[in-house]
């Protein structure tokens, strides 16, 4: 019955399943807080195994920059040098204002009000395999308490958040994917506005935008970027990277600024998924 | 047998392409490897094969990827289609051909993408889209091609493979 029409009529068959996954595709398309057990169990066989051919593949690459990096060596011990040098005195002013906080905080009576909390540590398994998306896996799920929309970051800054869990694998966008957007704010000027991924950007070098900033704000090049917790879905207070350039035409009622995340894209390998304390 | 060996070719395919693949960039191109996979089964299999490739390799990355489920595989389905109405009327023993029409099934591809993402608001200008992805993504895959298609070839040799396309009567 059905075999034979598939035969006779295969255009029908491609129209009927077309249909169905457009229909599929927009029902999929909105906040899920579970997948489907069919997808839970697709990611259980196939993260592991990706999870390995990726950790090859990282030190490789890894042992190729190595080679290459080994020449401008002394160089850089130079340049270090002056650079601890430097960094020890502030740290030295540092200290200070630490100490000095501390004193006014306990007269205050202040609470410690850090809403960073780690759930755990992954391991990314691998990459979209196309060149239009921005997402990656990552080896574990619900069973390890990460539910949808926590934060991702490694020590150098925000990689993204959850968009999806299975029980043991789960699906990151980065905030450089062209679907993705984060509140911020200017860490200098403490203005707000939105990074967002950018299709072109990211094709560029790896950049994103921050929009919405108001035409009074003095923002310059060079300036940081960290998270504000303003869209409730990330904790205040995370790096997310420095302005390279600053735009604002005419007509335009906003300032616009191009981003340089501080994380690096194409070799993540361990990260942190964190969430707010509060939760 | 057969289905079994697509399976297991779609499956390899999937992992290498995201976890050994985005090591092999070029500008921040990597190679479509299911287009390819996709254009091999059309050309030597014909399109039901073609289609069915496309169907379950997109759903595939659509599971382990993407957000929504179905875009890529309605992408690959409806390439593998067409790839396959070629099927026995083009010569495919000079790899010529196959190359010319692997070239073409990316450029439509990445069209098709840049409609998806215009409705999802996170379009790019067509100029950008074309010089910066589309056509070194094209590029990138067709030198891919040669390859994986002379594997495919001898994979077809096989007897197993040559059977035509073929359910049980109930």
């Amino acid at each position: 019955m059905l075999p034979q029409f598939f035969k006779r009529k295969p255009l029908a068959v491609a129209i009927f399943l077309a249909v169905l996954l457009s229909v599929l595709a927009i029902v999929t398309s909105g906040q899920r807080v579970k997948l489907t057990a069919l997808e839970g169990a697709v990611g259980e066989v196939v993260t592991p195994v990706q999870g390995f051919m990726y950790r090859i593949a990282t030190s490789v690459s890894k042992l190729f920059r190595s080679i290459g990096e080994r020449r401008q060596l002394t160089a850089k011990y130079e340049e270090l040098k002056d650079r601890v040098a430097q960094l020890e005195q502030q740290q030295l002013k540092m200290d200070e204002t630490v100490r000095e906080n501390e004193r006014l905080r306990t007269l205050l009576d202040f609470k410690e009000d850090r809403d960073l909390f780690t759930v755990t540590g992954v391991r990314i398994t691998g990459k979209d395999p196309g060149n239009w998306f921005n997402t990656l896996t990552a080896d574990k799920g619900s069973k390890d308490g990460i539910t949808v929309n926590m934060a991702v970051v490694t020590d150098k800054g925000l990689i993204g958040r959850v968009t999806d869990v299975g029980s043991h694998w789960s699906k990151v966008r980065t905030i450089v994917d062209g679907q993705s957007s984060v509140s911020a704010l200017i860490e200098r000027t403490r203005d707000n506005g939105m990074v967002k991924g950018n299709n072109t950007l990211t094709f560029e070098d790896g950049l994103c935008q921050m929009i919405n900033l108001p035409l009074d704000s003095d923002v310059v090049i060079g300036d940081r970027i960290i998270t504000s917790g303003l869209d409730g879905i990330f904790p205040k207070g995370i790096n997310i990277g420095e302005v390279m350039e600053v735009s604002s035409e005419k007509r335009e009622t906003y300032k616009t600024a191009i981003v340089k995340p501080d994380a690096d894209f194409l070799r993540i390998e361990e990260v942190l998924v964190i969430r707010r304390v509060n939760e | 047998m057969k289905i079994c060996t697509i399976a297991a070719i779609l499956l390899g395919n999937v992992i290498l392409q995201s976890a050994l693949l985005p090591f092999l960039q070029i500008v921040g191109i990597q190679p479509d490897t299911l287009l390819i996979l996709t254009t091999c089964f059309a050309l030597l299999g014909g399109g039901n094969a073609g289609m069915l490739a496309g169907f379950f390799g997109g759903l595939l990355q659509d599971v382990l990827y993407g957000h929504s489920i179905g875009v890529n595989a309605l992408q690959y389905m409806i390439i593998g289609y067409l790839i396959g109405l070629l099927y026995d009327k083009v010569f495919v023993d000079k790899i010529f051909v196959p190359l010319f029409v692997v070239f073409i099934g990316s450029l439509l591809r990445g069209m098709m993408m840049m409609l998806y993402l215009y409705f999802n608001r996170a379009g790019m200008p067509m100029y950008f889209g074309f010089a910066r992805v589309i056509v070194p993504e094209a590029l990138y895959t067709a030198v891919f091609m040669p390859l994986i298609f002379r594997w495919m070839s001898l994979l077809y040799q096989q007897r197993f493979m040559s059977r035509k396309w073929h359910f049980r009567r109930i």
